[in-house]
């Protein structure tokens, strides 16, 4: 049986994570890009968002786990050229081979939160501007929820694989 | 005979240190005539070849333009597994990565381009620096420094 407690941590999670999620739908439909997820450190994925009107539905999972190793290094190097900076932000940009007039898509992540990252990926044809624009604003209140629960996320971040 | 055998190989190696000199003076060029902080020339393995910084007396010693040679040839590799398993059909062209915010004063940015499948560059630039104008300045050392390569 569960404890009254246990149950409103679980409520309070429901709720946190559903709050995300909408941000990050939302984040990735206006920027019409195919997938995004927030991840921690170790490549755990605490929320993620898929445009549905995309036609390319990309796997959270196998995105977070390479994105996340890949910041490690990423952030050796950073730490190798000046030790007092961490790493901020992370950018692939790729090009199409097939059909290069389509363009490639560009891999994003960025730190919101010491432990936790939000990698998404969108097509290059999507000017930058657009993207920075959407991301500043779906980045603070995604960090302010996030803060605001760091606690109830970190603790239970295990359970949820 | 084998005197000759000698003679054409000091001609080779010869040959080799003036490339190498060349690739650094267009690579100083290069930062001269653009915000870069540093470039790097190197391999598909993680070994420098030339370095517009080259300098030994300088504070950075060779060691440490080698580490982050290696260091980026590591993030080429992973960035470019990356893209094939989320799309086939593409290629990694560009990877970049920020130090610090844009806020902070010595914040840095990273970045790393392909010359062909087996020579990769690392450049090092203030987040506030001219994109538009490095990469240009890129990609015309690029056509450049292409017949020693």
């Amino acid at each position: 049986m569960i404890n009254p407690k246990e149950q409103y941590v679980n409520k309070t999670l429901d709720l946190v994570l559903m709050k995300l999620t909408r941000f990050m739908n939302k984040f990735i439909s206006n920027i019409h890009g195919f997938s995004a997820c927030l991840l921690t450190e170790d490549g755990l994925i605490i929320a993620e968002g898929i445009n549905s009107g995309s036609k390319k539905n990309l796997s959270s999972e196998e995105l977070a786990a390479i994105t996340a190793s890949m910041i490690s290094i990423a952030e050796q190097a950073v730490l190798h050229y000046k030790s007092s900076k961490t790493l901020s932000q992370f950018t692939i940009e790729t090009s199409n081979l097939e059909n290069p007039k389509e363009g490639g898509l560009n891999i994003f992540a960025f730190q919101i939160h010491p432990n936790v990252l939000l990698a998404y990926n969108y097509p290059s044809s999507i000017p930058k501007g657009l993207v920075s624009f959407e991301l500043s604003t779906v980045i603070k209140n995604m960090q302010e929820i996030i803060f605001e629960n760091e606690s109830t996320i970190m603790r239970n971040i295990g359970s949820m694989i | 005979m084998f005197g000759q055998e000698i003679a054409d190989e000091n001609t080779e190696l010869n040959n080799n240190m003036i490339n190498e000199k060349e690739l650094e003076d267009n690579l100083t060029k290069l930062i001269d005539r653009s915000d870069i902080i540093n470039a790097t020339l190197f391999n598909e393995d993680g070994f420098v070849i030339a370095n517009s910084d080259s300098n030994p007396n300088d504070d950075l010693g060779c060691d440490f333009f080698q580490d982050l040679a290696a260091i980026s040839s590591g993030i080429i590799s992973m960035a470019s597994s990356l893209v094939t398993m989320t799309d086939p059909s593409s290629i990694a062209i560009k990877v970049n990565l920020q130090g610090g915010n844009e806020v902070e004063q010595d914040s840095f940015a990273m970045m790393f381009t392909s010359f062909s499948d087996e020579i990769h560059m690392v450049v090092v630039y203030p987040t506030n620096a001219n994109v538009g104008l490095m990469n240009f300045e890129i990609n015309q050392i690029k056509s450049e420094i292409k017949h020693y390569l």
